[in-house]
């Protein structure tokens, strides 16, 4: 399969479902998406949508009771989804690298950091010693970590959240990947750090050129940090284009109600608007479309058939059957009013 | 606007320190340093900081997890909590300074016994009388003031046991909504134990309360006899409000409600403590480090930096005209759902080293009605500036 | 997607525009705590295997001696040292009441036929007729002399049952013997110089003697001991006496340690440190030393041994209790129910305990196991129970009589120690994963 020069990252109709006990868990019911060069695609969507098995499905690195039903990840000229764990590693580090939420837990607790960003550079780049520790000071004064002589020879234990989290970011850009998934990784941290950590991921893209899936619930980081979204519910992308499409022209009621339900946008003091209910467990997942039973437009057509994806322009699609032509007409509820750099006045 | 509302908590110089350790090894932690700060009946009072600000601290302390370590808190005008820390302290200045004081007369006497000779015996004589009873009455004076401090710590010791009757007055809901449900009781039980440890056992009423407040957070009563695992995060969250419902409580501290859920379950535990307060006339502390939650649904909030408060204001106030420079760099450091606000959005950063003081300390003071900064008397006059109000 | 499919307009309409939206309503079950850990632990095939296992043998401990038994304490020398028979192995040659000899010139191997039963030497002769299996004969060194032996397989209960000449019988026994048909013809010999008081000498048929039908049914499943005594029943009274000394350690051990750990972790400071400090310098009391002492100060009774158990595992118990109270201490669900005002005493038994019982079960359940096996070793040492039947004993008995020449005293009560400790273990790991709290509906 060969990708048009701009995308680097192509998912096409990825399946993963996990054995369990309880049956078979659908996760990832059939996703499509593109990353292209240079930019920063997030992946929107709360617990169980999904968000997280797609990236680790793009790493390889899924729970051993994982089965990819069906589907490609098309990387160059390889499928990672057919790639054995053995070959995995050629991969990993080198290509694409990875960060997590916890970087606490990303990180050794007994072993020095330095040794941790040298590992992977002398075991499979084979450099000596002193080569990887030269780059290691060079990779930590990279990522903002004042007196990286000093801190080389220090434990994680020594270093404060946002810290570690620059060290996990410097660990993982260590074998210079071109693609960079960051799964959650400023939600433990508090609101300062997190835009320090932000701004570093943002400058380090434009200065190494990077092409980042940026998976996030929150929606105030992925209007800092989208080119492009894509919105997940119950393993599905619901909603799927550049970030002002997404945000000021948005088409899906979950969208809708996700954004809706965010009190920065709620101008008013008076009831938020909440989504009722939960989402489905995926032990049985639902006929039709899967927010339908969640969702105040929901049509008859919504608990029949799962709507395809209906096109709003060339670069958004929305999979809601509000968007088929013969479909009833329904305003945003959100459009244009609540968002202040549209004009809406901070207070009432 | 909020001066002729009755106080229905009060904390005045409240400070929260954690020993641990012995002797030389021994290290003190001062979560909470030194705050006051006053909600009103029927309000919603958010206190917000970053993590290690002290604000869970001040939460815990206040619904006596923890006996405060200085200062005094009032429910409803009573003193509930109470700590010694500076009784203590002035009760060591006092009997040094007795010391001090007995040492000196002892010396100015023996200094008079050794001059005898050189001055009239009875002259002295009158001045060594006259130095004792110095001494006595100083000594007086300062038991008394020790044994008045005495007094008022046996005081506070037994004002420091749990008292039942506060205990249901104030309730708390937690963060964590798998750790704060015990795994090992059904919902009902989980419900009921503010009744059961009041006493109550009358099974029909305490089924028909259970019922009440599960229906009042949206539950159906089929859910009372499951177990915490089978529910999801914010129906576990909804239980744990229930729980503290069942107990018709006055004030209802909540200690980060949402951090641990989903955005669109958040709005809807927001909705529902929303409904609780107006329905049931409750007064909320909201503890959050999530700005955007607490400038909707609060109506006072007070910023907490490393164990102080920097700045208490309205809402609308806080948003508008922060003044501390935390603060500032706090609400700007808050991404907004708005991809143009988002880039052209400027990030101020904070640095403490220069604030430090050593002359002109810093204290809450009010630069506007109801809008209060810590800051220092040249801080003051800059900050004034800023409202125009100079 | 240009190609839009034709709906049906009237799909298009609102379901639930205005509706208020509840919470579903559950579709399974609700399980409890045990139920659940039930289910896990029937997942979970070796711990079933060991329960299994188990049940069977406490089952055998209780009711062994009275199939197939001839009575624990029921001694008869004609029957000592018997080698284990078990009537269905033994067709395959396994456990066929045979003995091995070797060594034995052959002038003391005669046919029955060859010898009268009053020859004085009577005894020391083996009889072809119980020999089952012979090798040829071979020179050896004996005493500095070459001698000619031969090693061979002998029936041991054939040979008693060889018939045998009583000594003078009362008239009384005689009559009891001919009632039971063990008399084989006439008399040899009668005395009957006092009136009334006759004695008579006879030829004794042992099977009937002693009540066996035939010598089909003349087998001691685990062999006799030196007295005669029926090593089955032995066994398995040996057994229940080792699984109630456990029972007993395991609860007074669980209920001293779970209240000192209790204390310890939830009250924490100073009384902490105290207690801990007590418990450590207890624990420096190396436990033999523990045991020999109370065993020779209150003697060897199955409480005084169980006693001296106790006092060397609490600590252990204890220990384990109070990092169990410390874990769940700082629970949140315990803290809510602080700020409801529950006391310690509900905290501690609603809230703590019930959570920390997991790893409380399993290690108690493993004392048992431990417990049984200190006392079958401090049996072995000679400090067992005195006058009593208990595994170590056994063990210890049997060792001192010697393991290859009759190793069926000893294989038995080993094979059964065996068994019970490793079906303990396993069935104490099945409980651990089972009662595990953290892993509640997380499969």
């Amino acid at each position: 399969m060969i990708l048009p020069d701009d995308v680097i990252l192509r998912v096409e109709n990825l399946t993963i479902s996990f054995k369990t006990p309880a049956g078979l868990v659908r996760a990832v019911r059939g996703v499509d998406f593109d990353l292209k060069r240079g930019e920063t695609l997030c992946i929107v969507g709360e617990s169980g949508s999904g968000k997280s098995v797609t990236s680790r499905a793009v790493m390889g690195i899924l729970a051993g009771n994982a089965i990819i039903d069906d589907g490609h990840i098309y990387y160059r000229d390889i499928d990672l989804s057919q790639v054995k764990e053995q070959d995995f590693h050629k991969i990993r580090g080198s290509m694409i690298g990875m960060i997590f939420q916890d970087p606490l837990s990303s990180l050794n607790p007994i072993m020095k950091i330095g040794r941790q960003i040298t590992e992977a550079l002398i075991l499979k780049n084979k450099m000596s010693k002193k080569a990887a520790k030269v780059r290691a000071l060079e990779l930590m004064r990279e990522v903002g970590i004042p007196e990286p002589e000093k801190r080389y020879y220090q434990y994680p234990f020594h270093f404060s959240g946002g810290m570690r989290q620059r060290i996990v970011i410097a660990i993982a850009l260590a074998m210079n990947p071109e693609i960079l998934i960051c799964d959650e990784p400023t939600t433990a941290l508090d609101v300062t750090i997190q835009a320090q950590i932000l701004e570093l991921i943002n400058k380090l893209k434009k200065d190494r050129g990077l092409s980042i899936i940026f998976i996030t619930h929150d929606l105030g980081v992925v209007a800092n940090m989208a080119d492009r979204i894509a919105v997940m519910y119950a393993g599905k992308i619901v909603e799927y284009g550049k970030a002002e499409e997404v945000f000021y022209d948005s088409r899906h009621p979950y969208t809708w109600a996700l954004l809706e339900s965010m009190p920065a946008l709620e101008q008013a003091k008076g009831q938020l608007n909440a989504i009722p209910g939960t989402p489905p467990n995926m032990l049985f997942p639902p006929k039709g479309d899967a927010f339908a039973p969640r969702n105040r437009y929901a049509m008859k057509i919504d608990f029949e058939e799962e709507p395809p994806f209906f096109k709003v322009t060339d670069t958004h699609y929305a999979a809601a059957w509000l968007l088929h032509p013969d479909a009833p007409h329904i305003e945003s509820p959100i459009k244009g009013k609540y968002f202040i750099s549209k004009g809406a006045k901070s207070n009432d | 606007m909020t001066e002729n509302k009755e106080k229905i908590l009060e904390l005045k110089k409240v400070r929260q320190y954690f020993s641990s350790g012995f002797g030389k090894r021994r290290v003190v932690v001062k979560a909470v340093h030194n705050i006051s700060f006053d909600i009103y009946k029927g309000e919603v009072f958010g206190l917000v900081g970053e993590s290690g600000c002290g604000k869970t601290t001040t939460g815990r302390a206040i619904i006596k997890l923890y006996n405060i370590t200085d200062g005094d808190i009032y429910f409803k005008g009573h003193r509930i909590s109470s700590g010694n820390r500076g009784k203590n302290l002035e009760i060591r200045r006092l009997k040094k300074e007795i010391d001090e004081k007995k040492q000196e007369i002892n010396n100015l006497i023996s200094e008079l016994k050794g001059e005898e000779k050189k001055f009239d015996s009875e002259w002295v004589g009158k001045e060594i009388i006259e130095a004792e009873q110095e001494l006595k009455d100083f000594i007086e004076e300062k038991n008394a003031r020790i044994n008045e401090l005495l007094r008022e710590k046996k005081i506070s010791k037994r004002i420091n046991r749990r008292n039942p009757g506060i205990m249901t007055s104030m309730q708390m809901i937690f963060q964590d909504p798998i750790d704060s449900l015990n795994p090992r009781m059904t919902v009902k039980e989980i419900v009921s134990e503010g009744l059961i440890i009041n006493g109550i056992r009358d099974k029909k009423f305490i089924d028909k309360e259970v019922n009440r407040v599960l229906e009042l957070v949206g539950l159906l009563p089929d859910h009372a006899n499951r177990y915490p695992h089978e529910f999801s995060g914010g129906q576990r969250q909804r239980i744990g409000i229930a729980r503290a419902l069942i107990v018709n409580p006055e004030l209802i501290i909540a200690d980060e409600p949402i951090s641990a859920l989903d955005v669109s379950i958040q709005a809807q535990i927001i909705n529902l403590l929303n409904d609780l307060r107006k329905n049931f006339d409750l007064t909320i502390l909201f503890i959050a480090h999530n700005l955007s939650v607490v400038k909707f649904f609060c109506d006072r909030i007070a910023v907490m930096y490393y164990g102080r408060i920097v700045e208490i204001a309205t809402s609308d106030e806080l948003f508008k005209h922060p003044l501390h420079p935390y603060t500032k760099s706090l609400l700007s450091a808050v991404p907004l759902p708005d991809p143009d606000y988002e880039k052209t959005r400027q990030r101020i950063s904070y640095n403490p080293s220069l604030r430090k003081f050593t002359a002109d300390k810093p204290k809450m003071v009010e630069i506007y009605p109801g809008h209060f900064v810590y800051a220092s008397q040249n801080e003051v006059k800059s900050y004034r500036k800023e409202l125009n109000l100079e | 997607m240009n190609e839009y499919k034709h709906i049906d307009i009237n799909k298009f309409e609102f379901v639930q525009m205005d509706t208020k939206i509840f919470d579903k309503k559950f579709e399974t079950k609700a399980i409890g705590y045990f139920g659940d850990a039930a289910r896990r632990f029937a997942r979970n095939k070796s711990s079933v295997l060991g329960f299994v296992i188990l049940i069977i043998i406490i089952i055998m401990s209780i009711i062994g001696p009275h199939i197939g038994g001839r009575g624990v304490y029921a001694q008869e020398k004609r029957f000592s040292q018997l080698p284990a028979k078990i009537p269905l192995l033994s067709k395959i040659g396994i456990a066929a009441g045979t003995r091995k000899y070797n060594k034995q010139s052959t002038q003391y191997i005669k046919s029955i036929s060859e010898v009268q039963p009053d020859d004085p030497d009577y005894k020391n002769y083996f009889f072809e007729e119980c020999i089952v299996w012979r090798s040829k004969p071979y020179i050896d060194i004996q005493d500095n002399k070459e001698v000619e032996v031969i090693d061979f397989k002998y029936d041991e209960y054939k040979s008693r049952t060889l018939p045998y000449i009583s000594g003078w019988l009362s008239r009384k026994e005689y009559e009891d013997l001919l009632a039971k048909g063990a008399v084989i013809g006439d008399p040899i010999d009668i005395n009957d110089e006092t009136p009334g008081f006759e004695q008579y000498k006879v030829q004794v048929n042992p099977l009937k003697e002693f009540g066996f039908k035939s010598d089909k049914s003349f087998y001691f499943l685990f062999g006799t001991d030196q007295l005669g005594r029926d090593m089955w029943s032995r066994v398995w009274k040996g057994t229940r006496v080792s699984l109630l000394i456990g029972l007993f350690v395991a609860i007074v051990t669980v209920t001293v340690g779970v209240i000192y750990g209790a204390v310890s972790g939830y009250y924490g400071g100073a009384i902490d440190m105290a207690l801990q400090r007590f418990s450590e310098i207890l624990s420096g009391i190396p436990w033999i030393a523990i045991m020999t002492l109370v065993v020779l100060y209150l003697g060897s009774t199955l409480f005084t041994i169980a006693l001296a158990l106790v006092l060397t595992s609490w600590i252990g118990t204890s220990n384990m209790v109070r990092s169990q109270f410390y874990r769940y201490k700082g629970r949140e669900y315990v803290l809510a129910a602080r700020t409801l005002g529950a006391k310690d005493s509900r905290l501690i038994f609603k809230h703590i305990l019930p959570n920390a019982l997991g790893p409380i079960v399993t290690s108690s359940v493993l004392i048992i196991p431990s417990a049984i096996f200190s006392e079958a070793m401090i049996s072995y040492l000679g400090l067992g129970i005195s006058g009593g039947v208990s595994i170590g004993k056994l063990l210890s008995d049997g060792q001192a009589i010697g393991i290859t020449t009759y190793p069926y005293l000893t294989i038995f009560p080993a094979l059964i120690i065996s068994l019970l400790m490793i079906s303990f273990n396993l069935f104490g790991n099945g409980l651990r994963d089972a009662l595990n709290p953290s892993l509640r509906g997380v499969e």
